[in-house]
């Protein structure tokens, strides 16, 4: 999708006016020659909630690339102070072909300038809502819990989009995300692009046990090691490999009974299923990779006496490969695409989820008591 | 501590909270045209997707001299040729290449089946498919009984006998008339329970016929109005500009009727007639279809001239190109009185529908290609003067190729009087959804492999809905109806535009 047009607009009441003389232009249809047909199309409202002058930036890019997915009307507040004086918008019509080629498709991007006056921002978001379509709020950030537009924003919200590999501290932001998910309308949905990302590895691993030969093996488990990039943040594990292990253990029935931090690379933690302790390590190294993403898993289990191992481990960006050592249930190793992992590709695969995801929530569970253990 | 190792507990919440079974897939016509087109490419898409099983192997089965390396080399040319352009090359192409094998079709009759039993044997053994084995009969249709028997003949067909699942993968012509279609299922069922059977309408796979009934179930609106109070007709249109497409020895000894007619029309119909399954599980929905199809009212053989119509085309000119007469056609017998058109009028012996008429309309070498089921509401009381339009809202399910929804409806002309002037109102699948909709067959193989049976019509559906077809053919086949010629490029004879116009009844202009 290209951004053929774009206006500034200091008035809120000619915003739809000025929308239109945009597709009318993209159009061809004033003074030019007529192109193709114009369609707009707006199946939802994503609000991106920006608090600095960069998340702004990376918001307008990406803001582009998630309407190729989800035609939209986006509306992008820039909460930062670096705009001083009033608030203004500068409005762009999003175009593409469609996939025949008989169409131009057409979104719009709000960008509003708000320069720190926050009371300026309901004025403003309010009415741009397209009616009956839902409201998604992406917080590319921190949660900014207790900020008047942001709150104002999640009140009219149906989801909610936060990244929490993007937590300074990861212990105070899955608690405030946790009370998201439990406080205000029971409708509302939290979808954490951590939790988006970890989805192919949660996919690749339940593969492994598709078979019902090896099932078994998920009940005897010894470790699990999980590898993953360095340089998310300093004082605690990575976020995806911390709600890869949650979920591994929430859906075992695996309760954590010890954790420790060795405050730089290595996260040690002990769970029981029944007598037995299995011990999950997660353990991050200097790849040059996106900080935080998932390197590797490999499981082991005990396998009739001996070891079973099953492993899932990133060959490149784009790559991933399978394999599995044990007896007599195994299949050959193999090489797969990985999913983009890139932050619009995430923020479409959470819009693409339509309802309150209770395994994301006990996971979030599983992985505070885990932070609540390094705490102790 | 107990588990329960039926489930794969980590599947939970995942997309796919089920995952296909390891399994081998035998295509019998491995190299022909079905498996070519569309099963090799499907199975790579779905291969590219991640949603094939990790222990899986496709058989070819067929009577060309080839090894394995010549059958994934067949593969690999005819998937760069399919028009989705996916990439062929790479480590992704070299596992798909490494699942394909091949055995050629022996030559004695008596142990025809024995090679491909020994290599399903040992694929399964070096694969760890578990015993799960489908078999996907792409050959002509009067070969789906002796395939049938002969893999029942070598222990390859039932449940009973053997570990794992087996499945029987058919496509239409299921039959050509009621009694063949009875005496196949008969002769299938004799090695394979109903369960074990798929019976594919690949008009079942695609999304638009899937969201009819979301549309309708899931839309408080439509329902309400899906009656004989506010219905005045339905209309269902199959119209290809096409014509034979080398497909002319088939075709002759088919038709309109049974080609398209008997299968994807009444299916069609019934989506969008039958009453509300209790659930959206194979057996409501193919409960509430049969309900239906034994509603419909039933056509006795010496009045077909009243509720059916059939045509030909002649020779004549198509967006400028010339085209040939029907009976011009390769493989065409010359004196052909196979109807290349076909109208029938339907109605449903239940309250719901009790006189709404349901016309089906198909036809090859027609003006425009588009399927289409058309709702024509009742006219309201003339309340405003009318700028144009009949006044009668029509809801239009565009099947293909503009994939959407529209409504047309009555809105006041700007100005100083109440003048009302119909509007259309449009939802377009290729703009409302950007992503790409999935190929039919990719959904029904994934489903035969699942076990999921909805979208595959069960034996008594088939059975129905040659029921309603057998007198129309009968009579036909008998000439008791005259044969009408229509241009190439026009909506078929001029007689088909009296048919309707009857009833006081336009066909709609699409």
């Amino acid at each position: 999708m290209g951004v053929p047009e774009s206006e500034i607009v200091t008035n809120p009441a000619k915003m739809e006016a000025q929308l239109a003389s945009l597709y009318r232009r993209a159009a061809g249809v004033e003074g030019q020659e007529a192109l193709i047909p114009v369609v707009t199309t707006k199946l939802l409202n994503l609000i991106i909630y920006a608090s600095s002058e960069n998340e702004a930036e990376s918001a307008s890019h990406d803001a582009g690339e998630i309407m190729g997915r989800h035609p939209s009307r986006t509306i992008i507040i820039d909460a930062s102070q670096h705009a001083a004086g009033q608030t203004q918008a500068a409005i762009s019509a999003v175009c593409g072909i469609t996939e025949r080629g008989e169409r131009m498709l057409c979104g719009e991007i709000i960008e509003l300038h708000t320069g720190g006056v926050e009371e300026d921002i309901v004025g403003w978001v309010m009415p741009l809502l397209v009616p009956d379509v839902p409201v998604c709020l992406w917080v590319i950030g921190e949660i900014p819990c207790g900020m008047r537009e942001f709150e104002a924003a999640m009140e009219v919200s149906d989801c909610i989009i936060v990244d929490s590999r993007r937590f300074s501290d990861l212990h105070r932001g899955l608690e405030l995300l946790i009370g998201v998910c439990t406080a205000g309308a029971p409708v509302r949905m939290v979808q954490d692009l951590s939790w988006s990302a970890i989805q192919p590895w949660r996919e690749l691993t339940a593969q492994h046990f598709d078979p019902q030969a090896a099932r078994g093996c998920l009940y005897n488990l010894i470790n699990v090691n999980i590898n993953y990039a360095s340089g998310e943040r300093e004082n605690s594990p990575a976020s995806a490999a911390l709600l890869f292990a949650s979920w591994l253990m929430n859906r075992l029935g695996i309760e954590p009974v010890a954790a420790s931090f060795d405050g730089s690379s290595e996260l040690f933690i002990d769970g029981k299923l029944g007598a037995n302790v299995i011990r999950f390590t997660l353990s991050s190294e200097n790849t040059g990779s996106t900080p935080g993403a998932i390197k590797s898993v490999v499981m082991q289990c005990d396998n009739d006496g001996g070891t079973a191992s099953f492993v899932t481990r990133s060959e490149s960006a784009g790559e991933v490969a399978v394999s599995e050592e044990c007896r007599g249930m195994c299949y050959p190793p193999r090489v797969l695409e990985m999913p983009s992992q890139n932050e619009p590709t995430l923020v479409s695969r959470a819009l693409e989820i339509g309802q309150r995801d209770e395994v994301h929530y006990e996971s979030l569970g599983v992985a505070l008591r885990i932070l609540a253990l390094l705490g102790d | 501590m107990s588990v329960d190792l039926s489930i794969n507990p980590l599947r939970k919440g995942l997309i796919r909270e089920r995952a296909a079974e390891p399994c081998i897939f035998v295509i019998f016509g491995g190299t022909g045209d079905l498996s070519r087109r569309k099963l090799l490419p499907a199975l790579y898409h779905l291969h590219l997707s991640n949603l094939l099983p990790r222990g899986f192997a496709i058989v070819g089965y067929a009577s060309s001299e080839m090894d394995d390396s010549g059958y994934r080399e067949m593969a690999h040319q005819a998937i760069s040729k399919s028009p989705t352009h996916v990439p062929t090359e790479g480590k992704t192409w070299d596992q798909f290449a490494e699942s394909l094998y091949y055995v050629k079709r022996s030559e004695d009759t008596e142990h025809s089946l024995d090679g491909l039993k020994q290599r399903v044997n040992d694929l399964d053994a070096a694969i760890g498919t578990e015993g799960n084995c489908l078999f996907y009969l792409a050959i002509p249709p009067f070969r789906f009984a002796e395939t049938a028997e002969g893999l029942g003949e070598v222990s390859l067909a039932g449940n009973n006998n053997t570990r794992g699942w087996r499945k029987l993968v058919v496509e239409k012509p299921l039959g050509e008339d009621l009694e063949s279609a009875k005496a196949l299922n008969r002769d299938m069922q004799r090695f394979f329970d109903e369960e074990q059977i798929y019976r594919i309408d690949h008009y079942l796979g695609k999304e638009t016929v899937q969201n009819i009934l979301v549309f309708r179930f899931a839309n408080e609106f439509v329902e309400p109005l899906l009656n004989a109070e506010h219905v005045d007709n339905i209309q269902i249109t199959v119209a290809e500009t096409l014509g034979l497409e080398g497909r002319g020895g088939y075709y002759d000894s088919s038709g309109a009727l049974r080609d398209i007619v008997q299968n994807h029309m009444l299916q069609m119909l019934s989506l969008i007639c039958m009453n509300r399954p209790h659930s959206l599980d194979a057996g409501a929905v193919r409960d509430a279809k049969i309900e239906l199809f034994r509603s419909i009212h039933p056509v006795e053989q010496s009045k077909v001239g009243d509720i059916a119509l059939r045509g030909q085309y002649t020779s004549g000119s198509i967006s400028g190109e010339d085209v040939p007469a029907y009976t011009q056609e390769k493989d065409v017998a010359p004196n052909s009185t196979t109807e290349t058109f076909a109208v029938l009028k339907l109605f449903i012996d239940n309250p719901r529908w009790k006189g709404v008429p349901i016309y089906l309309r198909t036809g090859k070498r027609l003006a425009k290609r588009v399927t289409e089921i058309g709702i024509t509401l009742k006219k309201p009381t003339e309340m405003f003067p009318r700028a144009g339009g009949s006044g009668q809202n029509v809801l239009a399910l565009n099947i293909q190729p503009d994939e959407g929804i529209s409504m047309r409806f009555d809105a006041k002309v700007p100005g100083l009087a109440y003048q009302v002037q119909p509007v259309r109102m449009d939802f377009k699948y290729g703009t409302a959804f950007a992503t790409s909709v999935p190929e039919a067959y990719e959904r029904l193989i994934l489903d035969a492999i699942l076990g999921d049976q909805s979208l595959f019509p069960r034996a008594d559906a088939t059975e129905a809905t040659w029921a309603i077809c057998d007198p129309i053919l009968k009579a036909w086949l008998a000439n008791q109806v005259p044969l009408y010629t229509y241009k190439p490029g026009s909506w078929g004879p001029r007689e088909a535009m009296e048919f309707i116009e009857r009833d006081g009844r336009r066909w709609r202009r699409l």
